[in-house]
């Protein structure tokens, strides 16, 4: 990581303190007000298997309490227990980067469902007073899109992963999670951010972990979620455009971009997760949006969400 | 998908049926969204649909359902039946409700 990193120190997440022994990125560290620690993480031995668990994943056990166990064979094992605690066992010779991406992957996603949120597969932007999210299959332009509108003067909400409070009185609510960008290498050339300023994220990925003080501000309350796209990218020449989607697909969309839903479906929230799909699609449009496989036209569909959402 | 379900087609006026303990719903604006929790499918129910739905929340006859809906809805009972045993029949090969025994 080219971040210098803390020690025994407290981190935020989603607006949770974060108390770990294990050194996290700085542009992670708490902040805000003296409050309660939400979330401990420490190093320790992780047990060989969990009891009463069912194997999800060659990688991932769940036990019939929701406790996880997450083992990949570079970074370590992850024990994560009632969305309040994860063990982390790193492997012999594990870089803290290759720690990391699991840990504010996978297990900041598990801790999401433990702790009753719905995280989202999306990229995140305020756009005026709230959120919009946008979702996508891999190199759909999620992070593109994102990247983009911050450019344009709006601040980053989340990366990656949109962790959604559905349970908020005044409806859903995006608690900002890490400020970091992902973005495949070619759109970074077009939006022209020196290569220098990253860190490799993962080898096997041509995507970079980008401080967002590299272009623009990344923002900490939480927020009234507004819209949801869902980007779908065309090689063929045509009209961008955007339509909304009937209730049904808008359900059946949000429940399968849900980060971690089979993890979650064995922790026994399914129900849950649809009730909550069902919620935000009550709550917020959600439109699908087709754009050409043109980065030089990046703008335009920037501007068409803006349009869209009202601003 | 889903294998032709023969007790489907054999659902008369006289079966008792209920909403299946394997389909989640909801409501969204006035339209009711279900899925199969076996299947992963999902379906979509316009306000008349969703009205018959509320009604299954407990097992009920067909006929005593399409008593109900006749004393709420501008149609003769000859065709809200025919409609209703339709409605379900479609409802039943899907999964999303099943008959009561006995």
């Amino acid at each position: 990581m080219s971040s210098s990193s803390v020690d025994f120190s407290d981190f935020r997440l989603c607006g949770w303190r974060v108390r770990s022994e294990l050194s996290l990125p700085e542009d992670l560290a708490w902040v805000g007000p003296e409050q309660p620690v939400d979330i401990d993480i420490r190093l320790g031995k992780v047990p060989d298997a969990l009891i009463d668990a069912v194997q999800v994943t060659p990688f991932l056990q769940v036990a019939g309490n929701g406790d996880c166990r997450l083992e990949v064979s570079a970074a370590g094992r992850y024990l994560v227990r009632q969305g309040r605690e994860v063990i982390v066992q790193p492997a012999p010779g594990a870089t803290s980067a290759e720690v990391h991406v699991f840990l504010l992957g996978t297990v900041f996603g598990l801790l999401c469902h433990q702790r009753g949120l719905f995280p989202l597969h999306a990229s995140c932007v305020r756009i005026g007073d709230g959120a919009v999210a946008f979702c996508g299959t891999s190199g759909a332009g999620k992070s593109t899109l994102a990247a983009s509108l911050v450019r344009r003067g709006h601040a980053l909400v989340s990366d990656d992963v949109t962790a959604i409070d559905i349970g908020a009185a005044r409806g859903p609510l995006v608690l900002p999670a890490m400020p970091r960008m992902r973005l495949w290498r070619d759109a970074l050339e077009a939006l022209a951010v020196p290569r220098e300023v990253l860190t490799r994220d993962r080898i096997e990925l041509e995507k970079y972990a980008l401080p967002v003080s590299g272009i623009g501000q990344f923002l900490a309350e939480p927020l009234p979620l507004r819209a949801i796209f869902l980007l779908r990218s065309e090689k063929a020449p045509g009209l961008d455009g955007a339509s909304l989607m009937p209730a049904m697909e808008a359900v059946a969309l949000l429940t399968g971009q849900i980060y971690r839903r089979r993890h979650a479906e064995a922790m026994g929230r399914r129900s849950e997760l649809f009730q909550g799909a069902a919620r935000i699609a009550s709550s917020v449009p959600v439109r699908r949006l087709t754009r050409q496989l043109d980065l030089g036209r990046l703008d335009e569909v920037a501007a068409m969400v803006e349009e869209l959402v009202g601003l | 998908m889903w294998g032709l379900n023969l007790t489907a087609l054999e659902l008369t006026a006289a079966d008792r049926v209920v909403r299946s303990e394997q389909c989640l719903s909801t409501e969204v604006d006035s339209e009711t969204v279900l899925m199969s929790v076996e299947s992963g499918c999902y379906g979509g129910l316009d306000d008349i649909g969703s009205d018959i739905w509320r009604r299954l929340e407990k097992p009920v006859s067909v006929a005593e359902l399409c008593d109900g809906l006749a004393s709420e809805y501008e149609a003769d009972h000859a065709t809200i039946e025919a409609d209703v045993l339709v409605f379900l029949r479609g409802l039943l090969q899907k999964h999303m409700i099943e008959i009561v025994p006995g």
